[in-house]
């Protein structure tokens, strides 16, 4: 579990000082570079005056958390400064507890989920630095303090302010993941090379891009680490012809592998003239995983694994990362918005363990019968009912006609008014004469039908 | 340490000595090679009782909402049960994950390529069966060559991964590269008097169109197990879903 140390500093205080303010900005980046001594990691934030640590296993060396943090106050008083501390599992609990807090004091809240709510549960939402928009419906809402968003069913939540509401509000319980970033910026990895003569052969520049690459991913290689997302550009003689962003689904160092994968890209590309130069940046690096090889694979082994990572990082270079997505179910009625696409590349498979209990949990929902596809614009049909606003017995799609022989329905779906674009329809799954099974809707009002997909 | 019990380790001997037969078989796998469709009465005309892994299935459809679908994913449900990923290749942008949900099918082993041209799709089926960490591939080919098909089928054989292509009727007397073709299709059930729609389950017909150890033409008809087609939950109208 992570540890994060707050420091927040008042706007308007200074001991000793004449003006009695806070410490202006090239004074925070000071004090974030004195505070490196404390921790590897210490991020700013400009817009709260605070300064982030990451304390995870460091307060061993200091006699724990508490002799760290109250050696920290007493280093930065005798420097003039008083900021209220909070050491929590998240950032977002650690800002949000420091910021109600008086200076010079330290609180210290213990690990877990369970602990990080209780200590959260008094403070007001706005601590939790959501959007203004969310801010403002809460409040409207009657919502003002963390315990009682804490109590509102997620499902609910996420239908009325999507996810990004969730997302924060899982960062600051630690539920999900939320970066630190440094405020002392990494180095950056660029290398660049200007051609002698302007060149349109996909040869030469894969073998240019070789002998750069393999310059630029050394010193990450050195270090353990890989490459997590390369930015290419190729220039012409009239400024930039095409960059895109390489990304792999696993950390690597090897040349060869991100040589492979630019290939696919610039097989894909119409260069509009000759390139004359090229330039490869790392903008995001990470450790490499370590593998150990298994004589025996069994079930989804790490191996499996890895080999799909690779598939993915080929399938996302020429088809682009939107186009390799896995499927996550939202808790939403309107058939077109039931799931979402998450790009592969970004949404790593989950273990082993979490994969059995999410098929418990699908196994135990007992999800209703949905068709296999699902058309992206539901497509008019005429319908012949016998009776008004009763089941469909004809249906005519273009210039055919199918007779439908039985059907189950109506399933009524009315969802979505506080989108603004409400949906109310009566859906029946039919079977036609023909032989197959679709899924039609009556759109209500009015009374339009519409086919909406097929049981294919 | 000397282990005292004699008998374990021949268990453990006889166990190794089985897993090294299977890797001879089809190397970089212990799993067995037949893969059960999902369906028994599809089993039982299956020879061997289900598809073998490193082939290709074809499912010929007359239309769309015939059930081919529904049969090449719950093959799929099956193959990916002993481990390896499910990858559906969609040229369509239709493909619906909760349908798939619906058929006992997890989301966490399935990822999706959304294609836009048939160049696209061709290549993604390719690199997917060719991939060992992929248990099995679906898709919906709409155009491919004998060629193309030809390719997949040995991509498949050297992975021993099982793609499962539903396929228009009109490829039947084409070329197959395919260790099974099947031409599947929903039979309209006539309701006897009295009969609600639900008393009667999906009826399908899958005949033997290529492959060997069957005979050509060779057809069976079942009705859908509630177990895979929830029909029933559809036969009581659902109360009003207001949010």
């Amino acid at each position: 579990m992570k540890r994060v140390l707050c420091l927040a500093f008042p706007f308007r205080e200074r001991v000793g000082g004449p003006e009695r303010r806070g410490p202006a900005l090239p004074d925070l980046r000071q004090l974030a570079s004195w505070c490196e001594q404390f921790s590897p990691l210490v991020a700013l934030d400009e817009a709260t005056s605070s300064l982030l640590l990451d304390v995870t296993g460091v307060a061993a060396w200091f006699g724990g958390e508490s002799a760290l943090a109250e050696r920290l106050l007493e280093q930065l008083e005798a420097l003039g400064h008083r900021p209220a501390a909070a050491l929590a599992d998240t950032p977002g609990a650690a800002r949000a507890l420091a910021r109600r807090r008086e200076g010079g004091a330290v609180l210290i809240v213990p690990s877990g989920e369970a602990a990080t709510l209780t200590a959260l549960a008094e403070l007001p939402v706005e601590t939790l630095r959501l959007e203004p928009k969310h801010l403002a419906w809460l409040t409207a809402l009657g919502i003002e303090r963390i315990e009682q968003l804490a109590a509102l069913p997620r499902a609910a939540l996420a239908e009325r302010f999507g996810q990004e509401l969730l997302k924060r509000f899982d960062q600051v319980l630690g539920r999900a993941a939320e970066t630190i970033v440094p405020h002392r910026p990494a180095p950056t990895l660029v290398v660049e090379q200007t051609f002698e003569f302007p060149t349109d052969s996909l040869e030469l520049l894969a073998a240019a891009m070789s002998e750069r690459l393999a310059v630029l991913v050394r010193p990450v290689a050195e270090r353990r680490w890989g490459v997590e997302r390369l930015e290419v550009r190729l220039n012409g003689a009239a400024g930039v012809l095409a960059q895109f962003t390489l990304g792999v689904y696993c950390a690597t160092a090897r040349v060869d592998y991100l040589l492979e994968l630019i290939r696919l890209r610039l097989e894909r590309l119409r260069l509009s003239e000759p390139v004359t130069g090229l330039r490869l940046a790392v903008s995001s690096e990470a450790p490499l995983g370590c593998r150990q090889q298994e004589l025996f694979p069994a079930g989804s082994t790490r191996d499996d694994r890895h080999h799909l990572g690779e598939l993915i990082d080929h399938l996302a270079s020429r088809l682009g990362s939107d186009a390799v997505v896995r499927a996550k179910l939202r808790a939403d009625y309107q058939p077109e918005l039931a799931w979402q696409a998450q790009p592969a590349l970004s949404s790593p498979a989950p273990s082993a363990s979490r994969r059995v209990r999410e098929r418990t949990k699908e196994a135990t929902e007992q999800p209703v019968l949905r068709p296999l596809r699902l058309v992206r614009r539901p497509r008019p049909v005429e319908v012949l009912s016998l009776v008004p606003a009763g089941p469909p017995q004809v249906f005519r799609l273009g210039a055919k006609e199918h007779r439908i022989v039985r059907h189950w329905g109506p399933e009524r779906i009315e969802t979505g008014w506080w989108r603004g674009r409400g949906v109310r329809r009566d859906y029946y799954c039919v079977e036609t004469q023909p032989g197959g099974w679709c899924w039609l809707f009556r759109e209500l009002p009015g009374g339009r039908w519409f086919l909406h997909g097929w049981y294919d | 340490m000397a282990r005292s019990n004699r008998q374990p380790s021949e268990v453990l001997l006889a166990d190794l000595r089985a897993r090294l037969e299977a890797l001879a078989i089809r190397p970089g796998s212990a799993e067995p090679s037949i893969v059960r469709s999902g369906y028994q009465p599809l089993d039982a005309l299956l020879p061997g009782g289900g598809f073998r892994r490193g082939t290709l299935v074809e499912w010929l459809v007359e239309q769309p909402g015939a059930g081919a679908s529904t049969l090449a994913l719950g093959a799929a449900r099956e193959c990916c049960a002993a481990g390896g990923a499910l990858v559906v290749v969609d040229g369509t942008g239709e493909f619906h994950p909760p349908g798939a949900v619906a058929l006992g099918l997890s989301l966490e082993e399935l990822l999706l390529v959304r294609t836009a041209s048939p160049e696209d799709e061709h290549w993604a089926i390719d690199q997917a069966l060719r991939s060992p960490g992929v248990a099995a591939v679906v898709a919906w080919p709409e155009r491919c060559g004998p060629k193309a098909v030809r390719r997949w089928q040995l991509a498949a054989e050297r992975s021993g991964s099982l793609g499962l292509l539903v396929r228009p009727a009109r490829v039947r007397d084409e070329p197959c590269w395919a260790a099974v073709r099947l031409a599947v299709a929903t039979v309209p059930v006539v309701l006897p008097a009295g009969a609600t729609a639900s008393s009667v389950g999906r009826r399908l017909r899958v005949e033997w169109v290529r492959g060997s150890g069957v005979v050509v033409g060779k057809t069976i008809e079942w009705e859908l197990g509630h177990e895979t087609s929830a029909v029933p939950r559809l036969s009581v109208p659902r109360a009003s879903r207001r949010a």
